[in-house]
């Protein structure tokens, strides 16, 4: 074990002598500190420091001396008595590296501190604003010159992404909607029978899935799962310079990585928005079927007769904003990612929240829109 | 310069597969020097720093610290891109390791760690900096500060002057040099810097075709030079990193 560190302070005739002792190593100067700092203020100038009996010292060890004895000797090295094999050297090292002294940063009160996080954070809601929309229209430029220039267009790329975003999805999408399907189903049946009017569920099931459920649910869960996977890809490319080295060789990022993602969101969503709403109503019909011995035939006929098309169509028309929606703003945030490995964390999960938040906003607003057209 | 022996490597074997790496290889450090580690390009440098700070294991052999005193030595490590916490200060993070490994009072530990980044060069205005924000010399200089953050008897560097001009690189070899000096630090590198082969290595050991091909002082080593070793240090980059050697050691004498 290491020999506890140790000092003495002996009055001699001419001067002081602080009698060091013991081992002064990282490990051991921890419980001098606060004695040293009081004892440092009692100190004559002129104190010497005897190393004749010293351990082991360190770094840190030689530090904590010098600070110690500093102020008595603030420009004439430290006068030493005895010998020591590295002592001398180390205080040394120590001494020339802590002649300018380390400033703190300046601590600013706390409620300065909130004032500016809130201000800059409503500020940073304006700039985040302005930069999607800055985006969306480069993303438009962009796409527009691929429809003048399809020679341009990478295929490969876009059929990469449709079967990593897109058709990997399906199954959990299916899955999810399913189960929607069968929850909805059994909430109407129970609750229409108390006004005998349990047949309606198979209304409300199509209704609700066809128009709301089924791309509601693929939406926010491409968001949890592509829209992420865009920022984080993208993100680590942006800190590994890769996206510098596109730029350089004369590649858009804007053409090569942001486009084949927007035209696979745009192909993939509304496919599975369709085998969602699929999924939805299977799982639907199955309580029905089970519940209220409803045959397939009659709820087959019950929704051709009496759900009107237009439910369907209202549902999938929104597919394709959404898939602009997420691809957007999965690229947006990827693009904007910094050197440091928390903005890669923080632009990932600000990707995503505003994703679904912009699902579930634009999702209110079609509601609006097409109650208001009688649709 | 005492001849003992602080890193005992014996019948180190590194396979990939099929690929074999090391042969059975054999590397003695000694207390006290700086040791450059050469070699060609895929020639296993990098893998066996990593099997002796016990970041990989070894398919065979055996890497043994020797100990002093009573506790094995530490050691301290530089990663080629410095590997610096990218969402901490310069200053949060030479205080990782002594946070992590040590009591010290919180002021005490903040003006250790800034003393390390003095010491390495770095002046207390970059210390509140974050690693982004700062040159790739710079880097490396906080680097080596984490390194030292525990004064560890054993430092590690792994092409410690990679991606910095000449007059950084030099500076950068002169940090190293006196920092051992001042610390009495053995230092192990790997580098493919022939100038800081020149300037501050007491012994060079040439890895190639899995063994040691050949270890000393370069004098001795370009003496008996064949092969790949001889093509390495009298190429045109050698050549000029020996005369400039030279000259300067002519100058410093005369």
């Amino acid at each position: 074990m290491a020999a506890e560190a140790a000092f003495d302070l002996v009055d001699e005739e001419k001067a002081q002598v602080l009698a060091l002792s013991g081992d002064w190593t990282i490990d051991t100067i921890a419980d001098l500190d606060a004695r040293l700092r009081e004892l440092s203020d009692r100190l004559r100038p002129g104190t010497a420091v005897d190393v004749g009996k010293l351990g082991r010292i360190d770094v840190a060890g030689a530090y904590l001396i010098d600070r110690t004895l500093r102020a008595t000797a603030e420009t004439a090295p430290l006068p030493v008595r005895g010998e020591h094999e590295a002592a001398r050297r180390l205080l040394e090292t120590a001494r020339r590296a802590s002649e300018t002294p380390p400033k703190p940063a300046p601590p600013e009160p706390i409620w300065e501190q909130l004032l500016e996080r809130i201000g800059q954070a409503v500020a940073d809601i304006g700039d985040g604003v302005l930069d999607t929309l800055s985006f969306v229209g480069a993303t438009l430029v962009v796409l527009g010159r691929l429809a003048i220039n399809p020679r341009r267009i990478r295929w490969v790329s876009i059929a990469h992404q449709m079967e990593y975003a897109g058709l990997n999805a399906m199954p959990i999408v299916a899955l999810l909607s399913f189960f929607i399907g069968v929850v909805v189903a059994y909430l109407g049946a129970r609750i229409l029978s108390d006004y005998g009017a349990s047949v309606f569920t198979v209304e409300l099931v199509a209704i609700s899935v066809m128009r709301e459920f089924g791309i509601v649910i693929t939406a926010v869960l491409l968001a949890g799962r592509t829209d992420s996977s865009f920022t984080a890809e993208i993100g680590a490319m942006k800190m590994r310079q890769e996206i510098d080295a596109m730029r350089i060789m004369g590649i858009d990022p804007m053409e090569a990585l942001v486009a084949p993602r927007v035209i696979a969101m745009l192909v993939m969503t509304p496919i599975l928005a369709f085998a969602a709403v699929v999924a939805g109503l299977f799982g639907g019909f199955l309580v029905i079927w089970f519940d209220l011995g409803v045959s397939p035939v009659m709820f087959a006929s019950r929704i051709s007769e009496n759900v009107p098309q237009q439910h369907f169509w209202v549902g999938m028309s929104k597919a394709p904003v959404f898939a602009f929606v997420l691809a957007i703003v999965g690229c947006q945030h990827g693009l904007a990612v910094g050197g440091d490995v928390g903005s890669l964390g923080r632009r990932v999960t600000t990707s995503v929240v505003q994703s679904i938040f912009l699902v579930v906003l634009i999702d209110a607003l079609f509601a609006l829109w097409f109650l208001e057209l009688d649709l | 310069m005492s001849g003992d022996v602080v890193i005992r490597v014996r019948g180190l074997t590194s396979r990939f597969g099929e690929q074999v790496v090391h042969d059975h290889l054999d590397l003695d450090v000694r207390r006290g020097e700086i040791l450059g580690v050469v070699g060609p390009s895929g020639s296993g440098k990098s893998v066996m720093l990593r099997e002796i700070i016990g970041l990989d294991r070894p398919t065979e052999g055996t890497v043994e610290f020797v100990r002093q005193e009573e506790r094995e030595p530490r050691i301290g490590v530089m990663f080629q891109d410095g590997a610096l916490f990218s969402n901490l200060t310069l200053l949060e993070n030479v205080e990782v390791p002594l946070k992590e490994h040590t009591d010290l009072p919180t002021a005490l530990r903040h003006e250790i760690a800034a003393v390390k980044l003095v010491m390495a060069g770095l002046h207390p205005d970059a210390h509140h900096k974050r690693p982004a924000q700062i040159s790739g010399g710079m880097r490396k200089r906080a680097a080596v500060a984490r390194a030292l953050a525990l004064d560890p008897e054993l430092l590690f560097l792994d092409e410690p002057t990679a991606g910095l001009d000449p007059i950084s690189a030099e500076a950068f070899d002169n940090l190293i040099r006196n920092l051992a000096q001042a610390l009495g630090l053995t230092v192990f590198l790997v580098t493919h810097d022939l100038d800081t082969l020149y300037a501050i290595c007491d012994r060079v050991a040439v890895l190639y075709g899995g063994k040691i091909a050949a270890i000393g002082a370069i004098p001795e080593i370009t003496a008996r030079a064949t092969g790949w070793v001889q093509e390495y240090f009298s190429g045109p980059r050698g050549r000029a990193a020996g005369r400039e050697k030279a000259a300067a050691s002519h100058a410093a004498g005369g």
